[in-house]
């Protein structure tokens, strides 16, 4: 039947387009960091050798590379889990008031770029400009000890609190969902409250801890603003920084390969990682195979410390969303960087956001910004799409393979599938694609393919199959059922995902920097970074605050759609 | 062995108050099998789970043997923990983290006076003999089948020889074969231990088929309570005789007071056994269940309590064929055997044993 083929030609299709854009990058990042050519350009097969391993690893400063990280991301893991665990308890388990607030305000904070996050808590902290330093000099005398964000404990700090949202909210199912009965089967078995607590409900919750440990501390691993804002200037490297500093801030010609040499160790635990997650993942729901229905949820009565939970939770959200807005609020309204004090009053101008209206390049960044989100969020939308369709409701001999090509990328740092792809656009000069925004787009598509696949599995799942099925019998042909049955039962995932990507992809820098070029590919976050480490601080609070807002907006219309499921993943930085 | 006084329980939901169960007194004899039977949200699991101490009653007082458990007056509760009890939930509840030994011997290892390891494992060995578990000790609680999981948690509800046994909906999840098969050895491993047992279910059958005494319950209160025979053939009023089996209802006046008065009904004075009290010309319900009315085809070999009707449908059940047949406006179910040589549209005559019409109070 002729249907039929159409059928298959077009599983193979997505099958070998997937293929190539996972495989590709990575075939040429493993070949790169072999390679003994200085340039990407001048790769090729003759010039092979270990000299960038050697070099890198042979490095005293790669084991404090490698301890800066291990701190920097197991205090940030510990940090957030902690916050996360308190938040979901208080909301889930207890009778707290406001919850709503917590509720709402929780994933609110993810709509806060870490690049901007980190800017903000420099202005209050850093210790020459921060205004919080400044106070205490003003009231103690310059001698006072002051707290420097540029450290490890500042990035520790920073990253727990971004990594709260994500873990908060894969948390608050798990506890709702876990069924009383088990519970109360242990009261009425004898076990007192603590025994019960230590018995049962840890022992449930623990491999799904774990693996919202994990994921937390993959996402640590990869974050390339938060250590680059604070570890940068004070020459703290982790991973992900170091890699940036070998391929763009090196005083000499930069060696490309030993950015792929580096990042190679760091692909390897991030792919163990992964690969350790989704075991995790596994035991996770045999252990939800036992299952109440709708109970009542029974809460802790907190008593006396209602309001001081709530106080906690609260201060929470004002240090992660309220206060950076605050700050940015604040600068960009400033002539030029200077502490709140009452004079501050009377200077205050517009002429930061007249200046963003007048300065050019803001101008070309936006409209790139724009082309470059929008084509990267409608691509992933059409590309998980028809991977998902092909994964779960076809039976293509390759579907299980396609379906972990897709998830592969999710375990590739942002600022790996960077290199990769530098290398990548480098060599294929036949495709005029280097140092244009298209670049970006293709990486971040490939990089938001995981998530979108995920998201769009489940959804597909959760239509019977009956309903295509009826389609069919009713005379619909298969591109008929796609257009008028799964398209609009899956709009509100099409809708949502794509809002993801937009969400994600405008603020995330580090592929970005990996791939920039110059004005022509310039997007927003770039814009951003560049005009902080010219030292534009007020401009930069102007485009952080318009920034912010809309994202906050765009935040806020996830939630109106209703897309709950999909947050489960909202990560990043 | 467990005596409830005066309980009330009100809890707050997001849709306001619930006044889930209304005052009720119930006293469980020692060895006893006690159902509470009603729909769904008549409270009696809430009742179930105030005698657990997982809900704390707003008003009343619990006994468990001669132990106060629960007291509003006296401000006492004693937690689940503290309680000498075993219960069996709905969803089973057995822990996914432990495997099949270690869920049962979870009680024993609670216990106050540590049990020596030899005990704790010829106990626990001895529970799962009970419900016919030997052999899957090593076994991780999530590989059981439905059936398995169901006597698991019975095993663990047992393993410290509890004074009294609670059984919430156990059967409920089971498939409809091994229900049934399940009914029968539950109440006799019940009986057979002597343990004392109070049972919640919304089967009828449950009900009727296992146990000593059932209390029907609706809406916060119990409405009847007696042995399974006094409940199905003397129900007390409109709800249990609809709830339990099936029923005809024909509203009438009453035209002849006493135990057998008669009643104008459908046409007719119909003889039925009236509740006492009532006077001529009072509004009340007679039920016939459908098995205990007889149908003629030709003539009726007696001349009292005879309607006559049209049969409008004839329904094959396998063990019976019930037959619906329309007096007037109304129609009357009943019983026949399988085999009976009717046919739809034929016209009959139905006759109304006075002994098994009932009228109760409209």
């Amino acid at each position: 039947m002729g249907a039929t083929l159409r059928l298959h030609l077009w599983h193979h299709g997505i099958f070998l387009l997937i293929l190539f854009l996972v495989l590709t990058p990575l075939a040429f990042l493993i070949l790169g960091s072999f390679s003994t050519a200085r340039l990407p350009g001048d790769f090729s097969l003759d010039a092979m050798g270990l000299v960038n391993y050697i070099k890198v690893y042979s490095d005293p400063g790669t084991l404090e590379i490698f301890s800066n990280t291990v701190i920097y991301v197991a205090g940030a893991t510990a940090l957030a889990l902690v916050l996360a665990v308190s938040l979901a308890w208080l909301v889930e388990l207890t009778n707290m008031p406001g919850k709503v607030l917590v509720y709402a305000g929780v994933p609110m904070t993810l709509a806060v770029p870490g690049m901007l996050q980190a800017m903000a808590w420099v202005l209050l902290l850093s210790p020459r400009i921060g205004f919080i330093n400044q106070l205490l000099k003003d009231i103690f005398g310059p001698q006072t000890p002051i707290v420097n964000v540029y450290s490890l404990g500042g990035m520790v700090f920073l990253e727990g609190l971004r990594l709260v949202p994500t873990a908060f909210l894969m948390l608050v199912p798990l506890m709702r969902s876990m069924d009383p009965t088990l519970e109360e089967a242990a009261a009425v078995s004898g076990a007192r409250p603590l025994s019960t607590l230590r018995k049962v409900t840890l022992r449930l919750l623990a491999p799904a801890l774990v693996a919202v440990m994990i994921y937390q501390a993959m996402t640590a691993l990869e974050v390339f603003e938060i250590p680059g804002i604070l570890g940068l200037p004070a020459g703290i490297y982790v991973f992900s920084t170091k890699i940036y500093a070998i391929v763009r801030t090196a005083t000499f010609m930069p060696v490309y390969g030993q950015a792929n040499a580096l990042a190679m160790v760091y692909l390897f635990i991030a792919v163990g990682t992964t690969f350790f997650y989704t075991r995790m993942i596994g035991r996770a729901e045999r252990y939800t195979v036992i299952t109440g229905k709708g109970y009542r949820p029974r809460q802790l009565d907190l008593g006396k410390w209602k309001i001081p939970a709530l106080g906690c939770a609260l201060l929470f959200l004002f240090l992660s969303i309220v206060l950076p807005f605050l700050v940015f609020l604040y600068a960009s309204f400033l002539p030029y960087l200077q502490a709140p004090s009452w004079n501050v009053l009377r200077v205050l101008t517009l002429k930061n956001y007249r200046l963003l209206a007048e300065y050019g390049e803001v101008g070309s960044a936006l409209k790139n910004t724009v082309l470059m989100v929008g084509a990267t969020a409608t691509a992933t939308v059409v590309l998980s799409f028809l991977v998902s369709l092909v994964v779960i409701r076809s039976k293509f001999w390759g579907r299980k393979l396609l379906d972990q090509m897709a998830f592969m990328p999710h375990a590739i740092p942002g600022i790996v599938m960077g290199i990769a792809f530098f290398w990548l656009f480098l060599k294929i000069d036949f495709l005029p694609l280097y140092g244009t925004i298209w670049a970006i787009s293709i990486g971040f598509t490939i990089s938001f393919l995981a998530y979108g696949t995920r998201s769009m599995n489940a959804a597909l799942l959760q239509i019977h199959k009956e309903l295509e099925e009826a389609a069919y019998v009713s005379g619909a042909p298969p591109w008929r059922t796609m257009r008028r049955i799964f398209v609009p039962l899956m709009m509100p995932t099409l809708v949502g995902v794509w809002i993801w990507v937009v969400l994600h992809a405008v603020r995330i820098a580090g592929m970005p920097l990996m791939l920039y070029e110059g004005p022509n590919n310039q997007v927003l976050a770039i814009l951003i970074w560049n005009m902080w480490d010219e030292g534009y601080v007020p401009a930069v609070a102007a485009i952080g605050t318009l920034l912010m807002i809309v994202l906050l907006l765009l935040t806020l219309a996830v939630r109106f759609i209703g897309f709950r499921r999909q947050t489960m993943h909202v990560g990043g930085t | 062995m467990i005596r409830i006084e005066q309980l009330h329980v009100r809890y707050r939901t997001e849709r306001g108050e619930v006044h889930a169960v209304r005052g009720i007194d119930l006293n469980v004899k020692q060895g006893q099998f006690f159902t509470l039977l009603g729909p769904s949200g008549c409270g009696k699991t809430t009742t179930l789970r105030s005698v657990a101490g997982l809900e704390k009653p707003t008003a009343g007082e619990i006994y468990v043997g001669d132990e106060i458990v629960f007291s509003s007056a006296k401000g006492l509760s004693v937690p689940p923990y503290k309680r000498d009890i075993g219960m069996v939930f709905q969803s089973y509840a057995i822990w996914p983290h432990l495997n099949v030994f270690e869920n049962v011997a979870f009680p024993l290892r609670e216990m106050k006076k540590r049990v020596p390891a030899d005990e704790l494992r010829s106990r626990v060995r001895k529970a799962l003999s009970l419900v016919q578990l030997e052999g899957l000790e090593d076994r991780p609680a999530p590989f059981l089948s439905g059936g398995q999981q169901q006597r698991l948690a019975l095993a663990r509800a047992l393993v410290r020889e509890p004074r009294v046994l609670l059984l919430d909906e156990p059967l409920s999840n089971l498939d409809a074969k091994l229900r049934e098969e399940t009914r029968v050895e539950l109440r006799e491993l019940v009986k057979r231990l002597g343990i004392t047992t109070l049972y919640v279910t919304h089967d009828q059958l449950e009900a009727l088929t296992m146990s000593d005494v059932v209390a029907v319950m609706d809406g916060g209160n119990i409405v009847q309570e007696g042995s399974p025979v006094d409940i199905y053939r003397a129900p007390r009023d409109k709800f249990v005789a609809a709830f339990i089996g099936l029923s005809n209802f024909l509203e009438g006046r009453v035209t002849k007071p006493g135990r057998l008065g008669e009643v104008e009904t459908a046409g007719i004075l119909l003889k039925c056994i009236l509740p006492d009290g009532v006077a001529t010309g009072d509004s009340v319900i007679v039920v016939i269940r459908p098995e205990d009315l007889n149908l003629y085809t030709g003539a009726a070999t007696q001349n009292d309590n005879i309607l006559e009707g049209k049969i409008e449908a004839l329904i094959f059940m396998g063990d019976t064929l019930e037959c619906q047949v329309a007096v007037g406006k109304k129609i009357i179910r009943l019983k026949l055997h399988p085999s009976s040589p009717v046919a739809r549209g034929e016209t009959v005559r139905l006759q109304l044993p006075a002994a098994s019409c009932r009228a109760l109070r409209a």
